[in-house]
């Protein structure tokens, strides 16, 4: 049996070129999944829808005649019209905008359902909730499955903001996240909104009446 | 790793590794309650079915279903015959109820459920005019108070929908909700 | 307890960086007990206009035009006959996308038995019939209405301050709101008695 030969130095033997340069790969290595990890959540980052994009409503984009489902109920723009003054009730309404009367019919799908929202979207991307000056017809009428509904909804825009409305209607009133909406072109040109603008006569707010089954 | 090593990591991160247990209770059972809250508790997701002779016991009451069909004598206040809107038909549902107090189901929901599975409101806007009783599971306010009565209820159906069952629903009962069928 | 010691070993042991961090968040934490993370309110920064100045004020861009002291004045029913209605009316122009309906939050009173509170009513002059909506581009002239107590002062001048709101992300919802309801503007409104 022979000794271990004994210990004349403390210094780490150096190391041989072939560990010193898998060491470097390595930490090249490691420092290159870091960066790549750092580049991928950039990417993400950047292209990340944010809240408001992601939680956005469902539209679902129809024209006149055209049925649209709010999931809750379905709605068909049957026409609209406009004016500067309204009847509703007993009262005649004035206004510095416009009246826009949409004549919608609305059905519910499976089971009973309230109109919550019904606003209409001008180009500048505005919206204009149905007007509260007046008791709506449509607003508190439960609509029943299989059984539709025809009525006027009346909103008051700027005069500058007629052409190219859009109506929106939801089941939801204030949460209208991630819900189904209908959003109707209402096809009002320049001429009709000007037309509109000069009539004189007040028009009356359509009551609330069964549709055709 | 070896054994030895094995352990000590367990040893060494021993407090966090408790600590993950009460946190995912925590994280998972918010979320799930918030859900629950949302989605399942506020609606009416489970029917309670009739039992013997057909009565359901539901919110302290016992309801039977005695009768479910198209109605055709309705009237209008001024005693002529009313019709439903276009091809639609109305349905009449006749209720018996055993309450020990008279409020028991005040403030409960009426709906009709057709075969389809598709639900309606009793009296709904389409009877304005009819001559039919407010809909109620408590008892007439002008009768002589009874803890056994029975309640006619009004429902207006497309023409081709067919009446299949009532829903008696509690907003304090829910998700629970009774689910009387005909002829049961 | 054999554990506590085993901790508090390891605080020892723990690099200097480690123990400066936790004593740095200890001192937070118990600072915040006492309340050393809560804001310095800082003075009344609104600043005072004049009667009939436009203030944009986050949604909405207001105007006060004027302040009344009415007696009975149907549609308005007092509570308590006797009672006197002071009126601070005011040009209010929706700014933002949408319809607000948030009205009654704009105007406030500063002095006196309703200061602070929220008006009894609020109405379109227009058609004397109470706001719920304003619209987006579409001004209109509000009433917005207190009702004052029969053996109450009756002021000459109301101290009036118009409320604001910031658009930000709210912090609990990661989206854009009007936010921060506070004042952006008072001013002293001559009261015209209009109780005869």
């Amino acid at each position: 049996m022979t000794a271990p030969p004994p210990v004349h130095r403390h210094k780490a033997p150096r190391r041989d070129v072939q560990t010193a340069v898998a060491d470097l790969g390595k930490r090249l290595g490691v420092t290159g999944l870091v960066l790549a990890a750092v580049a991928i959540g950039g990417v993400i980052k950047a292209h990340e829808l944010d809240v408001e994009q992601r939680e956005r409503p469902f539209i679902h984009a129809g024209a006149i005649g055209q049925i649209r489902s709010a999931r809750t109920f379905d709605v068909t723009v049957l026409g609209v019209r406009g004016s500067t003054k309204l009847k509703a009730g007993d009262d005649v309404y004035d206004t510095d905008g416009v009246w826009v009367l949409v004549k919608v019919r609305l059905m519910a799908n499976r089971d009973p359902s309230f109109v919550g929202y019904a606003a209409v979207r001008d180009t500048a991307g505005r919206t204009y909730r149905a007007s509260r000056r007046m008791d709506q017809p449509l607003d508190s009428r439960e609509l029943q499955p299989g059984l539709p509904v025809e009525g006027e909804v009346a909103f008051e825009v700027p005069r500058t903001a007629v052409a190219g409305l859009a109506v929106r209607f939801s089941s939801g009133s204030y949460d209208l996240r991630m819900d189904a909406m209908p959003e109707i072109s209402l096809g009002i040109d320049r001429v009709a909104a000007a037309r509109w603008l000069a009539a004189p006569d007040a028009l009356t707010l359509a009551d609330a009446e069964a549709g055709p089954t | 790793m070896t054994s030895t090593q094995s352990r000590g990591w367990w040893r060494h991160n021993r407090w966090g590794l408790i600590a993950v247990v009460p946190s995912l209770v925590v994280a998972i059972g918010f979320t799930y309650s918030t859900a629950y809250n949302a989605y399942w508790k506020h609606h009416p997701r489970e029917p309670v079915a009739a039992g013997e002779g057909g009565w359901v016991s539901y919110g302290g009451a016992r309801i039977r279903l005695l009768g479910l069909a198209p109605a055709y004598n309705v009237k209008d206040y001024g005693g002529k015959p009313f019709g439903p809107p276009g091809t639609a038909r109305i349905w009449r549902a006749t209720l018996a109820f055993e309450v020990s107090d008279k409020d028991t189901l005040a403030g409960c929901d009426l709906l009709l459920e057709d075969t389809d599975g598709r639900t309606y409101s009793a009296g709904p806007s389409e009877l304005r005019g009819a001559r039919v009783p407010y809909p109620s599971c408590t008892q007439d306010s002008l009768a002589t108070p009874s803890p056994r009565y029975e309640v006619a209820v009004y429902f207006v159906l497309p023409g081709t929908a067919k009446g299949a069952a009532v829903r008696v629903q509690l907003d304090t009962k829910l998700p629970h909700y009774a689910r009387l069928t005909a002829a049961g | 307890m054999g554990w506590w010691r085993g901790l508090a070993l390891r605080v020892v042991d723990a690099p200097l960086r480690y123990q400066i961090i936790g004593i740095a968040g200890a001192l937070v934490a118990a600072s915040g007990l006492v309340g050393g993370l809560d804001g310095v309110s800082p003075p009344p920064k609104e600043p005072t206009i004049e009667v009939g100045t436009a203030l944009p004020a986050g949604p909405w861009t207001v105007t006060v035009t004027g302040a009344r002291l009415l007696g009975d004045s149907p549609p308005l029913k007092l509570e308590h006959p006797g009672d006197h209605w002071v009126v601070v009316l005011a040009t209010v122009e929706i700014t933002a996308d949408k319809s607000h309906n948030d009205i009654a939050d704009i105007i406030r009173l500063r002095e006196g038995t309703l200061a602070g509170t929220r008006p009894d009513h609020i109405y379109l002059v227009r058609d004397t019939k109470p706001v719920q909506y304003l619209h987006p581009g579409l001004p209109e002239r509000v009433a917005f209405i207190w009702e004052l107590a029969a053996g109450a002062t009756v002021p000459t001048a109301l101290e009036v301050l118009v409320y604001g709101e910031t658009w930000r992300i709210d912090s609990l919802t990661d989206r854009f709101e009007w936010l921060d309801l506070e004042p952006h503007a008072r001013l002293t409104v001559p009261v015209e008695d209009k109780r005869t």
